[in-house]
């Protein structure tokens, strides 16, 4: 006669074999989740493998990252960097992001994430309020990146420091106009909290390190490249010693670049953008962009599962940690674009 | 003023879902003549007329123009046959002027130059069409170019009115034309249509002022309940006799 | 179809009655009564105040009126084919997703014929000229396209264009982000750019202005001198009287939105060439900002009455407003309200105007 417990155990393998047989095929399916692009990506970032306190761990660890969104060389570099981190750890990733950046589609995808159990979850929250609470209840270490929470419920977060951001642009904008001069500063819309901090950090360190430089009150254009290449055009004619540009969005970006070049100014006015997607890459060789301030995603995603790993593994005490962790940042130009340090920290369309 | 049968309808049936507008109406139609349609509310009257310009496809019936069987398929089509009509509703529309009001779908295309290498409409041969065709009738408007909306409510009938008369080569069909008419404008009408007449038009005119239509009509034709019931000279027939077709007392159903 | 007839003078037993002069009004009185003319006015009061308010007359510089010729012709050549739309009592709200997708089909196409994947990426682009042709094309015939949709719909399904349209919008959008991943698509050639879209023509006049007014020109005469114009406005004055003169109403509104969808297309053809990629985050108040140009031009919202050349001032009245306040420093917050303020008193005006001539 078979026993209860007896059947109760064999029941708990079973489910137990079958949860990580189906938890490897979700993984290496999710990991090619991301539309593969044709061509290969020109410089795909070396290993980041920053010295990690611990050894591979000796279990292989579930974990979930649900990006932000999928399809944009941003979250294809975090991807990459995550996939090597839990190459190194013997991590099982699975990856998922919606199209857009909207809680309506990611949403579903976390709770199908939280749904197989996973032993870790690292999350690009599309919003800091209504996830707050599935943090809470996940009931596992939680990592988010790039985005935060209104509240620090999560183990750690790891993002881009948007006022120190601000201030590399600054210097670097500074350096280029030589130091005088007027700037214009364009930015999303007031009440989005990361790009003012964008705006912020930038006014602050240019008033500090070049006081001659003038800068212009700050225009708001959205995600409408006509806007702002209208307020640029404007600005153009009214403030004749208008020397550079700060943008802090992709789309403010391409329609004060717009504008400056049809205004025959393309040199003599200096853009300073956010990103090194291929495209501005390629924009900055060619002299539309003069200055791109390089977050570094890869960095996010590797940090991101191996700090899950540490946690996992106990050789690190989430209560010691800080609230938030910023990566290192760039600013690349024309200069120092082909040099290794900086070629690392490029985004890329397809893992290598 | 030859007399020959112009339009005939023959049979017709028309229905409007459960409602049966015409039950095997039958009329004719002569050139040189003014026909009065009359009959009650429902009677049908305005059905038959929308048929005969082809603003309604009938469901069952022939319509005969000059002797022969034509399907009469759109406006257009009854138009080319030469048959104009002016609705009860006038069909103008308001924000247009009268020149172009009248000429609606027919306008001319300059004839020379580099204006009809474009196919600019010729309004000058328009506006002198026009302004002739309203003085012989008698109409007297200020202005030919400003929109309709501007026009009171009896010169923009007699507009209506004109613009039928210019046109129409076989007959005019004219729903309750005087209605919204005063005295002056109404003399103006019933000359409009002893005008087109005697041109040798065949004139139908729906209209509920019977005693007027008894001294201005050649023939009336009464119908009721979808059907002509009578169709004789005017001479022929008094008031009350004409008010009893209407309403229903017996009858022969006279072709 | 034959002449008319003229008609015989009255028998003489019809007495001749209410016979008036002509009196028709003249140029002058005409122009004076015309909307299009007094916005006309407030545009150049509008540019000569900023240009006295502003540091420098920048306002008034040739360089400016250069860059703001270039950044009126999108929405100028979708006013345009707006005031057909409207001239006819029909509506088109999805004109935004429509340049839109046209522009994602477009730059896609232009990517994807100009050269490979490879080569586009790394700035070559060997078909360059058959690339940008197609490409060009692939977006036209996407608006138009878009437009058939809408004008079937409307004209088949008796659905008011209202109503159809706002449901293509967001059926457009839709499809635009999924056609482009939800990112500005990448990797069109600069050329577009340098080669007509930042261009002048002898140096002074920008391209796309050029082939705008051109263009704007020509639907002004359609409107004013032919039959295709006036039967539009015969349609939006009154439908049943169009119908009842032998026009085929619905042919003539599908083609209408066939029209405007493929301006559509030419706009987003025209952004990609000012910006160089598309911008999917944008054309929120495309539509509502080309339906004000129209009516603050003169053109009724409920059809009958319509001006191109209204429209065409009308388009350049709130670029006017937004690039005067910048130049003189009007804080960004405030830019909003006044241009709200001002639209609204224009054509609060208008319409107090025209109540007291009917």
């Amino acid at each position: 006669m078979v026993s209860s417990p007896h059947i109760a155990r064999v029941t708990r393998s079973f489910v137990t074999v079958t949860l990580a047989l189906g938890l490897a095929a979700c993984s290496s399916q999710a990991a090619t989740q991301a539309p593969a692009t044709q061509a290969p990506a020109s410089q795909a970032p070396a290993s980041q493998a920053p010295v990690s306190q611990a050894p591979a761990s000796q279990k292989s660890y579930n974990i979930a990252f649900i990006a932000g969104q999928v399809g944009i060389p941003f979250y294809t570099t975090m991807q990459c960097g995550a996939q090597d981190a839990a190459k190194k750890y013997g991590v099982n990733l699975t990856w998922q992001g919606p199209s857009q950046w909207d809680l309506s589609l990611q949403m579903p995808m976390i709770n199908a994430a939280l749904q197989r159990h996973p032993d870790a979850l690292a999350l690009a929250p599309t919003d800091p309020v209504a996830l707050v609470k599935t943090v809470q209840d996940a009931g596992i270490p939680v990592v988010t990146v790039d985005g935060n929470l209104s509240q620090p419920v999560d183990i750690q977060n790891i993002r881009t420091d948007n006022k120190a951001a601000g201030g590399l642009a600054a210097d670097a904008l500074g350096a280029a106009i030589a130091g005088t001069g007027s700037v214009l500063v364009l930015a999303l819309s007031p009440g989005v909290s990361a790009n003012q901090d964008r705006v912020d950090g930038f006014v602050t360190e240019m008033k500090a390190k070049y006081p001659n430089v003038t800068v212009l009150p700050t225009q708001y254009a959205g995600t409408d490249q006509r806007k702002a290449a209208d307020i640029t055009a404007a600005t153009i004619q009214s403030k004749p010693d208008l020397k550079g540009i700060y943008t802090t969005n992709g789309d403010t970006a391409v329609g004060a670049s717009g504008a400056v070049i049809a205004a025959s100014k393309q040199g003599k006015i200096k853009i300073v953008a956010y990103d090194a997607n291929p495209q501005q890459v390629r924009d900055l060789k060619a002299g539309i962009y003069d200055g791109l301030v390089v977050q570094a995603p890869y960095l996010e995603g590797y940090d991101a599962v191996e700090l899950l790993v540490q946690v996992l593994d106990k050789s690190v005490d989430p209560t010691t940690l800080p609230d938030v962790k910023y990566p290192p940042m760039v600013v690349a130009t024309r200069d120092n674009l082909d040099t290794p340090d900086v070629q690392k920290y490029l985004y890329v369309d397809s893992c290598s | 003023m030859a007399d020959q049968i112009v339009i005939e309808a023959v049979d017709i049936h028309k229905a409007f879902g459960s409602i049966q507008a015409l039950s095997g109406a039958s009329l004719q139609v002569r050139s040189g003549e003014i026909l009065a349609l009359v009959g009650d509310n429902g009677a049908g009257k305005s059905t038959l007329t929308k048929v005969i310009c082809g603003a309604l496809k009938p469901d069952s019936g022939r319509l005969v123009f000059w002797g022969k069987e034509i399907d009469v398929q759109s406006i257009r089509r009854a138009q080319e046959l030469g048959v104009e009509t002016v609705y009860q509703d006038l069909a103008l529309a308001p924000d247009l002027s009268v020149l172009d009001n009248v000429y609606l779908g027919r306008e001319p295309i300059a004839s020379s130059g580099w204006r009809r290498w474009t196919r600019a409409i010729a309004r000058d041969v328009m506006y002198e069409r026009t302004d002739e065709a309203l003085r012989n009738l008698g109409i007297g408007l200020r202005s030919l170019r400003s929109p309709i909306r501007s026009l009171s409510g009896g010169q923009r009938q007699a507009v209506a009115v004109a613009r039928a008369v210019l046109w129409a080569k076989t007959a005019i069909l004219m729903d309750e034309p005087t209605a919204a008419l005063g005295t002056k404008q109404t003399a103006i009408a019933y000359s409009s249509m002893r005008v087109a007449a005697e041109r040798g038009l065949a004139v139908v005119v729906i209209s509920h002022d019977i005693p007027r239509m008894l001294k201005i009509a050649d023939r009336i034709a009464v119908m009721r309940h979808g059907q002509i019931v009578t169709n004789r000279t005017a001479a022929e027939l008094t008031l009350s006799e004409v008010v009893g077709l209407m309403l229903g007392s017996a009858e022969t159903s006279a072709a | 179809m034959a002449a008319p007839q003229s008609v015989p003078a009255l028998p003489s037993h019809v007495e001749a009655v209410d016979v008036a002069n002509r009196r028709e009004l003249s140029l002058s009185q005409r122009l004076l009564g015309s909307t299009a003319f007094w916005m006309g006015v407030i545009l150049v009061v509008l540019v000569l105040g900023f240009g006295i308010a502003s540091p420098d007359w920048a306002m008034l510089q040739f360089s400016n009126f250069q860059s703001m010729a270039l950044s009126v012709s999108m929405i100028m050549l979708l006013a345009v084919g707006m005031t057909f739309v409207l001239g006819a009592g029909e509506l088109d709200l999805s004109i935004g997703a429509n340049v839109m997708v046209s522009s994602v089909v477009a730059a896609k196409v232009m990517a994807a014929v100009s050269g490979s994947a490879a080569e586009v990426q790394a700035g070559i682009y060997p078909n360059l000229a058959v690339g940008v042709a197609v490409g060009v094309l692939a977006g036209i015939g996407t608006g138009a396209l878009f437009g058939l949709v809408n004008g079937v719909l409307a004209t088949r399904l008796r659905i008011s264009s209202f109503i159809v349209t706002l449901g293509t919008t967001g059926i457009g959008t839709g499809l635009a982000f999924v056609l482009s991943g939800g990112v500005n698509v990448p990797f069109v050639p600069r050329d577009i750019q340098t080669g007509f879209g930042a261009l002048q023509l002898g140096g002074v006049v920008p391209l796309p202005t050029v082939l705008v007014v051109g263009i704007s020109l020509c639907l002004w005469y359609v409107l004013v001198s032919t039959r295709f114009g006036l039967h539009t406005l015969a349609i939006g004055s009154s439908r049943e009287a169009a119908g009842r003169a032998g026009i085929n109403v619905p042919r003539h509104v599908l083609s209408l939105f066939v029209l405007m969808g493929a301006f559509a297309g030419l706009a987003g053809i025209l952004d990609l060439s000012r910006f160089a990629t598309t911008n999917v985050g944008g054309y929120q108040t495309t539509a509502m900002g080309a339906i004000a140009a129209v009516v603050i031009g003169g053109t009724s919202l409920f059809g009958g009455r319509a001006s191109v050349g209204g429209s065409m001032v009308g388009a350049l009245i709130p670029l006017v407003l937004a690039t005067g306040l910048v130049i003189i420093d009007v804080d960004s917050f405030y830019q909003l309200i006044v241009v709200g303020v001002i639209l609204v008193i224009a054509v609060y005006l208008d319409q107090r105007r025209r109540e007291r001539l009917e």
